[in-house]
């Protein structure tokens, strides 16, 4: 999926910048000051969002640790110990289900369409009809699942209306995966 | 094994002399075009497109129309023209001694590229094109070109300004046309022009006209379609952002598959609802534009280009597409060959429709992401939106491939 908030937001910040603020009248200084705002907003977002699973997974981090300085402390109150004890750990297993990052699993989609199109580069040229045929199939399966979530997350910007239009893309994903 | 496959990883963001020579060997496309897209990767790492005061504008349009018709010339009226993804324009009157008519009022557009443009075009090209089309279709007068951007900030052409609309007013704000509906009533005045337009642009002897920035494929071969293919490849390995397997698939059935010319024609390339101007009280085509993809090559790149799902609307009966909201496709095509005199060959058509989704996948996913990310462009965030119909169209790709596997 190439769009992506990395290109949306600073091509916002762009068109904000550079079109719509300096062309807002000198009067109305509200808009002025609510667009600066937004140009900020959106650079905050931009240095924001790259960081902010690490950021929360650190959080977590230091916050177990706080849980377990605490143990000790809890001695006079076991029941409320006992649930500090399971608090403490859920908390551990989830920090072990976030050991790797959004920017671990975009980089590894990257890398593994990078690898499937070199294999394709690799050896298409020699394959003879049969062999290009079976190895265009699996292509074209993959790429119709996939596409078919493409154009359902891409939904709002309107581009397919209609019978042909695919289906809510939250339809489409793993019933555990959405919220 | 492929070249490509080879070359390290690069900072697409800052191509080296080594790797932009290695693309060059690796991709023949006409002379012009590689001209370009060399000049593209050299220019890469440099500024962004910043933000151009109409007074400056002005100004470097003195320059360029001094240097082309010395002096005594007064430009008037200066503003800006929005619409369409990929240039900037700026309309003026032209106050001068125009040669053959005496003094003259004339209303003119500036057309000018921004820094990196979502497609990389010549305005040489483009020139080129629409004057060999003046007398064949309706087309703006075109002035003076500023090829590499000597007088311009960027390169530009000057053309006249035309009358019409290049979609119907009631219509509201759609990207460049696509989508548009017409009614019945301007259906019927327009499709027959549509289809007339078209043939005389495919039939046209332009062996005399001065089209020395394209080179001509010979018939009998499949050099046509290798230089196109070659070309929508070399922008992909220049631009491309996140790999798809699906569209090296593509690139190798396309070359596996290549039709051979059977006769070199001018195409248009955009030929479509949306890139002509037509005057809505008597439903009159006034003029061609945006030439600036046309080549010298196989009329089935229009013909497939002008069929394509995504400029065809509902009829009114809600389910028969419409080829840019004229006529069903057969209609369509059993006019043209009625008009032409040229048949259409279904299994040419149906590799320029891979081809056609191909270098528009490659247009959007490729180069619309690569030049909205560096800031290259006048409108970062239209190209950035355009992104999200990149992946319908790679889906109808696969469709046409899945037909012809």
């Amino acid at each position: 999926m190439q769009m992506r908030p990395d290109v949306q937001i600073s091509s916002m910040i762009k068109a904000l910048e550079d079109t719509i603020l300096p062309a807002i009248p000198a009067g109305q200084g509200l808009a002025a000051e609510q667009g600066r705002l937004v140009v900020g907003m959106l650079k905050l977002m931009a240095c924001q969002l790259p960081l902010q699973f690490a950021f929360d997974r650190d959080e977590l981090s230091r916050l177990l640790d706080c849980c377990d300085g605490l143990a000790e402390a809890m001695a006079p109150w076991p029941e409320a110990a006992a649930d500090l004890t399971a608090a403490l750990q859920a908390g551990r297993d989830l920090l072990a289900r976030c050991q790797a990052g959004p920017e671990d699993l975009c980089g590894g989609l990257r890398r593994l369409n990078a690898a499937l199109a070199q294999v394709i580069d690799r050896v298409a040229p020699q394959a003879s009809t049969a062999e290009f045929e079976r190895l265009q199939a699996p292509i074209l399966a993959q790429s119709r699942e996939q596409l078919l979530r493409d154009r359902a997350l891409m939904a709002t910007q309107g581009w397919e209306t209609g019978p042909g239009a695919p289906p809510d893309i939250a339809l489409l994903l793993p019933a555990d995966t959405v919220r | 094994m492929n070249e490509m496959y080879r070359l390290p990883a690069v900072d697409k963001a800052r191509p080296s002399p080594a790797w932009i020579a290695a693309l060059r060997r690796r991709y023949r496309t006409e002379g012009h075009i590689d001209r370009l897209l060399t000049r593209k990767l050299e220019r890469r790492a440099g500024p962004g497109f910043r933000p151009l005061a109409l007074e400056e504008m002005e100004a470097a349009l003195g320059r360029l129309l001094a240097a082309r018709i010395g002096g005594g010339f007064a430009i008037r009226d200066t503003r800006w023209l929005w619409g369409g993804a990929s240039k900037l324009q700026v309309a003026f009157t032209l106050e001068w001694d125009r040669p053959g008519v005496g003094r003259e009022r004339t209303a003119m557009v500036l057309r000018m590229e921004p820094a990196e443009s979502i497609v990389e075009t010549s305005r040489l090209r483009e020139f080129q094109l629409i004057r060999a089309m003046e007398g064949v279709v309706p087309v703006p007068p075109v002035f003076w070109c500023d090829e590499d951007g000597d007088f311009l900030p960027y390169p530009g052409l000057v053309y006249g300004f035309a009358p019409g609309v290049a979609k119907p007013r009631h219509d509201g704000d759609r990207v460049s046309g696509v989508g548009s509906v017409l009614n019945a009533d301007l259906r019927a005045r327009l499709a027959p022009q549509f289809v007339e337009h078209l043939a005389r642009i495919h039939t046209v002897d332009f062996s005399g006209a001065d089209l020395s920035a394209f080179d001509r494929p010979a018939t009998g071969t499949t050099e046509c379609a290798a230089w196109g293919l070659d070309w929508w490849e070399r922008v992909w390995a220049e631009d491309g952002d996140e790999d798809i397997p699906l569209l090296r698939l593509a690139a190798a059935w396309l070359r596996r598959n290549m039709p051979p010319l059977d006769r070199a024609s001018i195409v248009h390339a955009d030929y479509r609802l949306g890139n002509f101007l037509f005057t809505e009280e008597d439903g009159r085509i006034s003029a061609w534009l945006d030439w600036e993809l046309g080549r010298i090559g196989d009329r089935h790149q229009d013909l497939a280009w002008t069929t394509s799902r995504a400029f065809s609307t509902p009829a009114d009966d809600g389910s028969t597409p419409l080829i840019c909201s004229m006529m069903p496709e057969a209609a369509f095509f059993e006019a043209y060959e009625i008009a032409s005199g040229l048949t259409v060959q279904p299994k040419s058509l149906h590799w320029h429709k891979v081809y056609n989704a191909f270098s528009l996948v490659v247009l959007l996913l490729a180069t619309g992401y690569r030049v909205a990310r560096a800031g290259k462009t006048h409108q970062d965030v239209l190209v950035a939106w355009l992104i999200g119909i990149g992946y319908t169209i790679l889906d109808d790709m696969r469709d046409q491939l899945e037909k012809g596997a």
